[in-house]
């Protein structure tokens, strides 16, 4: 990696020849240019991460585990190959009426409760050792959520909290150390990261609406108070708008290691056609742009806090692509929408965002790996099967890794003012210009063995996309992946799962050039690999 | 020990005859004796008593003589009731047993702002000992719920618990679902969720526990682990919490703190609908220096200031309770904390300590207590003495397996079993002192009299009446420190005299101790009859409980 950094700066080509004509019949060329940049940003594994929250939709009870809260082994071996870094739990909005105390012990004991949040029910079955045995099995990091709410009957406290850090991290001569231990796991789990709330800026489940300066404040006693207590702790905490963040940086900027961020795009479906296509496609960008905003905030923070070697940084933490089905009358928003081809161009756009805002992002949390626009769906109680969002998943957590590359793309696209994007959440604040959106996303990456990935979306969803480009000197093609189908609209079914797979070739090069073409929301993966 | 036997076997003092007074007589012996003192003695100040009937009875309701626990860190609940391991001390438990107290608090007290009931639930072995603030002592979590619900079981008591509900306090605030958990697994049937977790901890059976009180003198300023809160916060957020609770527990009696006539007003017009008390906590201060009390007016008028709140308080209920339709459920006042705080010369200052065992003086006071919440009946419907067991107490231990009784043992267990049913109004005439004389020292809920408290008399002599199975007992307090006191009590027709009981010593400073156990024990006679009258020469800080039977 030092030898290729001692090339400075390495181009690799790609010259497009642009058209200026445009059309369906023959798209303008794009051109791709790849940087080393001066200083190396690595990027962290965690942003492949992902969440499990009970939202009522089959997700974690019908989901990892049966309704008795018992692994669901065939789901679980579909998880492991994921290799999932990181895994939030329990909640997202349910957080804010749960009780951890109630789900741990003997099984037949633990409250049934309703969960206000999704009106499904929680039977605490599958409780904290129950997730943290989970993880484990599967191979992920978890990641646990505080109930921080401040509504007046299910509103968490920071006694709680620290009663819930003693019994999973505590060893077996504390208090809740021994009655876990008691509970059949004399092991400290050593869960390393806690967030303290969720959402807190909005009304939503079990919670009232919090302003910046009553969640800074609120929250200082609580990032304080377990810092102090657990400085081994990495502790995350709620994020919002620059103003927001602003003030929690303020009082907060010596106890937390992440702000975390939540963004989902919407996508509105009507007789199963993406309607207003520009609108999801183009989402990520919109998300990136804020990204970029809070990036370079925190970048500032950390230099007046001095904490340039140990940076809070941003954890998008609940991120994914909202499916509104017509329903004759008006857009529903569900769960049970399952992910397609255009849902591709979207995740990967998503994650180009974040190896893009390495290192201000150092962790994302897809919701949800199973069921529920999830990357698995399952079939009765013991069949399960694949969309493309999982093969996606899998691709870019073995391949979109090491240091970032910097990536110049120029082609055709449209002006973001006329993409009318529509994401929910923290983006709210950002403000287009008249940058030009280019159908091509792109992302790029060196591994610690020298291969660079090049991982290439086309957001157009009616324009094929052609690119040319060269190699630089000393590499050469490895492995082509391509995600795509003829038809954005295309998905897995139980009945046909096959209809969108990953097909890996050797692609091929003329001397050093070579052109690709790009499906609508198709993604394809470059691999170059040094030939010396 | 051989005293205690005595006591376990026998169902109250008379079943005692080997134990001898003070003067080493036996007790008739002693009724002689005073009154050959009587007798001797220079013209002495008379007080008369004359019984009035009210037109509407009232009925004196035995809550009045409860009790409450709280680990102060003086022994109280660790090393008092139960052992360090949390086993009950089963030489106390028939002690407590005997006094047939009504209703029992715990557990707390200012404790219970940092009391977590979770942690005392389940195998004891897996329960967190943790430090307690209030009292910088420790709580092991030994004596948990289900401890103290089968102890009360075992001592014949009602249960009251009083819930942690403070201010914003993150590391120690109560929550309203953990008392609506509480309340699950206290009074939930076995498939209820926390009900099944009871019964798994091996009590099937629902305790069905009427009482709670939601907070504690959270208008005092922030402390340990208390956030003071301001009358309309703490009545706003009661009545969120009482409306959670009572709308899935409607049965249950609910009391919510109580302060000044104006936070009284603030809660009962937010959220009297859902309450049944309002608990009010008066703590009389006694100075000693040497082992004597100190300007004893302050101490042993005490009580009166605290009457006088009372009052207050009652008269302000009694209004509310009828404009809200309360008449036949009304809204009462629970004196839930209650005692006389002894704070000790050190040579420099006096320090406040619940080490100082209980003397004669305390016997008026306490009394002088007792005589109050009778006569404020129905106003006063609950009061807790702290505590039935050392630290103020009631009995107190020595080592681990022996116990003796203070003078306030025989004085409630006398309350409470003869100061109950229908109240009398007394007029008492006689000498006194004038209430700015008496430089009253009453801490707690009274201090909103001091600017307007002070020109009434306040006799010497000290009664309350009730009428009980046909038997009528007046309770004659003498509050002066330094004079006896002749008391006459004009018999109303259609009664005669009966029996005297009598709590007294000639030192007012005096006291039981481990090696001296009855230097202060009751006795009872015939009461003699003049006429109409009977006549009856208290000590200074004595009591006197006389009977009149009716003629048949």
């Amino acid at each position: 990696m030092k030898r290729i950094l001692s090339l400075g700066l390495l181009s690799v080509l790609i010259a497009g020849q642009v058209s200026a004509q445009s059309g369906k019949a023959r798209a303008a060329k794009t051109l791709v240019q790849i940087e080393i940049p001066s200083s190396l940003a690595e990027i962290d594994p965690m942003i492949y991460g992902q969440m499990l929250e009970n939202v009522n939709d089959s997700m974690i009870y019908g989901g990892v585990v049966n309704g008795k809260g018992e692994e669901n082994l065939h789901v679980t071996e579909l998880l492991k190959p994921l290799d999932i870094p990181v895994m939030r739990w329990p909640g997202g909005t349910v957080i804010h009426e749960y009780r951890w105390r109630n789900g741990i012990g003997p099984k037949p004991l633990r409250p049934v409760s309703q969960t206000y949040a999704w009106k499904g029910i929680e039977n605490y079955q599958f409780g904290t050792d129950e997730f943290l045995q989970w993880c484990k099995r599967i191979g992920t990091v978890p990641y646990i959520n505080f109930n921080m709410a401040n509504h007046i009957e299910y509103g968490g406290t920071l006694w709680e909290a620290l009663d819930w850090i003693e019994y999973v991290n505590g060893d077996s001569t504390t208090a809740l150390g021994k009655l876990r231990a008691i509970n059949g796991h004399a092991q400290p789990y050593k869960v390393k990261y806690w967030c303290i709330g969720n959402e807190n800026y909005g009304p939503w489940g079990r919670h009232e609406k919090e302003t910046d300066t009553g969640y800074a404040k609120r929250v200082s006693d609580w990032s304080a108070t377990i810092k102090k207590k657990y400085p081994e702790l990495s502790l995350l905490v709620v994020g919002r708008f620059l103003n927001w963040n602003k003030e929690v940086l303020e009082r907060n900027g010596n106890y937390i290691d992440f702000l975390t961020q939540h963004y989902y795009v919407n996508t509105k479906l009507k007789d199963g056609v993406l309607q207003s296509a520009t609108s999801t496609l183009f989402a990520p960008a919109k998300m990136e742009k804020h990204l970029s905003m809070l990036g370079a905030q925190l970048e500032e923070y950390n230099r007046k806090l001095n904490r340039a070697n140990n940076p809070i940084r941003l954890s998008v933490d609940e991120w994914n692509n909202r499916h509104a089905v017509y329903d004759g009358k008006d857009y529903k928003f569900t769960r049970q929408s399952i992910r397609k081809q255009f849902d591709v161009a979207v995740t990967a756009g998503m994650l180009n965002a974040f190896i893009r805002q390495s290192p201000h992002v150092g962790m994302a949390n897809y919701i949800f790996p199973v069921n529920a626009h999830g990357l698995i769906r399952t079939v009765g109680t013991d069949d399960a099967y694949l969309t493309p969002l999982y093969y996606l998943f899998q691709q870019y957590r073995q391949k979109m890794l090491g240091v970032k590359l910097d990536v110049k793309v120029k082609g055709p696209g449209i002006p973001a003012s006329e993409a009318n994007i529509s994401i929910a959440g923290d983006a709210d604040e950002v403000v287009w210009g008249d940058e030009l959106l280019t159908f091509v996303d792109a992302a790029a990456v060196q591994n610690k063995d020298g291969k660079i990935y090049l991982s290439l979306v086309n957001r157009s969803h009616d324009q094929v996309q052609e690119l040319e480009f060269e190699l630089p000197a000393g590499y050469a093609a490895g492995e082509r992946w391509e995600l795509s189908h003829p038809d954005i609209h295309a998905m897995n079914t139980p009945e046909n799962r096959s209809v969108i797979l990953p097909k890996s070739i050797a692609w091929k090069t003329r001397g050093r050039k070579a052109s690709i073409s790009l499906l609508p929301c198709a993604v394809v993966m470059l691999e170059l690999v040094k030939t010396n | 020990m051989k005293f205690l036997k005595v006591i376990q076997t026998g169902d109250n003092m008379k079943s005692m005859p080997a134990i001898r007074n003070a003067y080493g007589l036996k007790k008739a012996g002693m009724l002689l004796l005073g009154a050959a003192f009587v007798l001797s003695a220079a013209a002495q100040p008379r007080t008369t008593v004359e019984i009035r009937f009210p037109d509407h009875p009232v009925k004196v309701d035995p809550m009045i003589y409860g009790q409450m626990l709280e680990n102060v860190n003086d022994s109280m609940i660790y090393g008092g009731v139960v052992d360090k391991k949390g086993n009950e001390q089963l030489h106390v438990t028939p002690l407590v047993r005997d006094l047939n107290i009504p209703v029992m608090r715990w557990p707390g007290g200012t404790v219970v702002y940092e009391y977590r009931w979770k942690n005392g639930i389940g195998p004891r072995a897996l329960r967190p000992t943790v430090p307690t603030l209030a009292w910088n002592g420790e709580e092991s979590y030994q004596f948990g719920t289900d401890e103290f619900l089968q102890w009360c079981k075992r001592v014949g008591t009602e249960p009251y618990i009083n819930i942690n509900m403070g201010g914003y306090n993150p590391l120690y605030m109560g929550t309203l679902w953990e008392a609506l958990e509480w309340i699950e697994y206290v009074n939930g049937s076995p498939e209820s969720n926390f009900g099944k977790l009871r019964a798994y901890n091996g009590h099937e059976q629902p305790y069905n526990v009427k009482y709670w009180c939601i907070g504690n003198e959270n208008y005092l300023p922030s402390r340990a682990a208390r956030i003071q809160d301001p009358d309309t916060v703490y009545a706003n957020r009661l009545k969120i919490w009482t409306t959670a609770i009572k709308e899935r527990y409607p049965d249950l009696r609910i009391l919510g703190v109580g302060r000044s006539t104006s936070w009284n007003k603030t809660v009962l017009e937010t959220t009297g609908k859902n309450l049944h008390f309002l608990t009010q906590h008066y703590y009389v201060n006694a100075k000693l220096k040497d082992g004597e009390l100190v300007n004893p007016s302050s101490t042993l008028f005490a009580p009166a200031k605290m009457e006088a709140h009372l009052k207050l308080l009652g008269a302000q209920l009694e209004e509310w309770n009828r404009r809200n339709g309360r008449e036949q459920d009304p809204i009462r006042l629970s004196i839930d904390e209650w005692n006389d705080r002894h704070a000790l010369y050190d040579g420099n200052n006096f320090k406040f300590t619940r080490q100082s065992p209980r003397r004669q003086f305390d016997v008026a006071v306490a009394a002088g207590m007792l005589n109050a919440f009778v006569r404020q009946s129905p106003h006063v419907g609950m009061a807790n003495y702290i505590f039935p067991v050392n630290a103020h107490g009631l009995i107190r231990t020595v080592g681990t397996d022996d116990a003796y009784l203070t003078p306030l043992y025989y004085l409630f267990k006398q309350y409470r079993s003869r100061m109950l049913g229908q109240r009398l109004d007394l007029v008492v005439k006689g000498p006194g002192l004038k209430a700015s004389e008496a430089d009253v020292s009453i801490d707690g809920d009274a201090i909103e009299l001091n600017p307007v408290w002070g020109d009434e008399h306040l006799n010497f002599v000290d009664a309350a009446a009730v009428e009980n199975e046909g038997r009528i007992v007046v309770s004659l307090v003498n509050r002066s420190h330094n004079q006896s006191q002749l008391a006459e009590l004009v018999i109303p027709t259609g009664y005669r005299a009966s029996e005297i009981w009598e709590l007294n010593h000639q030192s007012i400073n005096a006291r039981n101790m481990p090696d001296n156990r009855f230097e202060i024990t009751p006795r009872s006679g015939k009461l003699k009859q003049n006429g109409n009258k009977a006549t009856v020469r208290l000590l200074p800080c004595a009591l006197a409980m006389i009977e009149l039977e009716k003629i048949k």
